[in-house]
């Protein structure tokens, strides 16, 4: 089957909306028609691309982290960099609408970090990234995590140049987060639950919430665990290390 | 809100082309917006209008092609219309599912005055 042009199975050919008058364009064309077939997206795929390769280059293992507000990214993150920094560099990449709060938490926690505030942007994209790490240094050979602005809607299609894209849910939300939000679990590779220490007080289905998750994305890899309490840490660390450790070869 | 930082890209790439033809003016830009791109193309549409005002390409009208969802199942290699990413394959219910249609987003054409 064709992917491109429009044609599908059972379904008559795409219909050009005027979404104002509802009318169909059959008109011929007055002016001069030029067919672009032009990705909106492209010069955000292109920066994203650009960033890939300043990653490779020197060695840094890029992941983009993406949520709802308050499932508790800034807390994994403190807590995964006081219990790795010995034996692994960080950066972080803190994005934010306002305040420099989190970068603060970070360097607090023994990371360099900065601060994007996006001021009313929803969502970091891969240029803002691109400026961002010409006006710092980053040591080769780290863990580049950029958290992104939590949101589980407008970075999904904001590639960033990232490796990987770790999406976290807390048990204090919903099961169904990924059926309501669909394009960001799709998007990701990881999806971490977070909170579980907190279980015991809420009706949250884990298993439930992965069944939701795999039927938007198959090949999401999962991640149990609470930062706060500890619990679930070590899977996480591991694969973290285990990718970094990839990076050299 | 992400259909405004959209919108902006669509109206950076139309006075780029613009410039680049030499007309005077858009009279018609067509749109793709696959059903799954994330993107809602009412308030694309809106974002677009705020977008385009005191720009080269004030007056153009905005028409839009809505591409359909399809998915391959990796274990039927079968293609099928799926409305929501999480549609499981007729024939075998699975979710190993591929999308292959219906995130786009892009200019398919331009119509100078």
């Amino acid at each position: 089957m064709c992917t491109t042009c429009g044609c599908n199975p059972g379904e008559p050919a795409k219909m050009l909306i005027d979404i104002n008058t509802g009318s169909l364009l059959m008109k011929k064309p007055s002016g001069k028609l030029y067919q672009l077939e032009r990705n909106i997206l492209h010069r955000n795929n292109q920066d994203a691309a650009h960033n890939r390769i300043h990653f490779r280059q020197e060695k840094l293992l890029a992941i983009n982290m993406v949520s709802s507000p308050g499932s508790g990214k800034t807390s994994l993150l403190e807590r995964t960099i006081r219990d790795l920094k010995q034996h692994v560099p960080f950066f972080v990449i803190e994005g934010d609408q306002q305040t420099m709060h989190d970068a603060q938490r970070i360097k607090a926690a023994g990371a360099p970090a900065i601060q994007i505030n996006t001021g009313k942007a929803c969502h970091l994209d891969a240029s803002t990234i691109h400026q961002a790490l010409h006006r710092t240094t980053v040591a080769a050979n780290s863990i580049l995590v950029i958290e992104n602005v939590g949101n589980l809607v407008c970075p999904a299609m904001f590639d960033l140049g990232e490796k990987y894209r770790v999406v976290i849910m807390s048990v204090t939300e919903g099961e169904d987060k990924p059926l309501k939000y669909p394009y960001m679990f799709e998007s990701a590779d990881i999806c971490i639950i977070s909170k579980t220490d907190l279980l015991p007080y809420t009706e949250y289905d884990v298993e439930m919430a992965k069944e939701y998750a795999i039927r938007v994305n198959h090949r999401l890899k999962f991640f149990e665990l609470s930062a706060t309490k500890g619990q679930g840490l070590e899977g996480w660390y591991q694969w973290l290390l285990q990718e970094h450790r990839s990076l050299s070869l | 809100m992400h259909e405004l930082s959209i919108a902006i890209s669509i109206i950076d790439i139309c006075e780029e082309e613009l410039q680049k033809s030499g007309e005077s003016g858009l009279e018609k830009v067509v749109l793709e917006i696959g059903e799954l791109s994330g993107v809602e193309i009412h308030a694309l549409d809106l974002a677009l209008k705020e977008a385009a005002r005191e720009t080269m390409i004030n007056d153009a009208k905005f028409f839009y092609v809505q591409s359909k969802g399809v998915a391959r199942c990796v274990d039927c290699e079968e293609d099928f219309m799926i409305s929501h990413i999480y549609d499981p394959c007729p024939c075998c219910k699975g979710f190993r599912t591929i999308l292959m249609q219906g995130k786009e987003i892009k200019i398919r054409s331009l119509e100078t005055r």
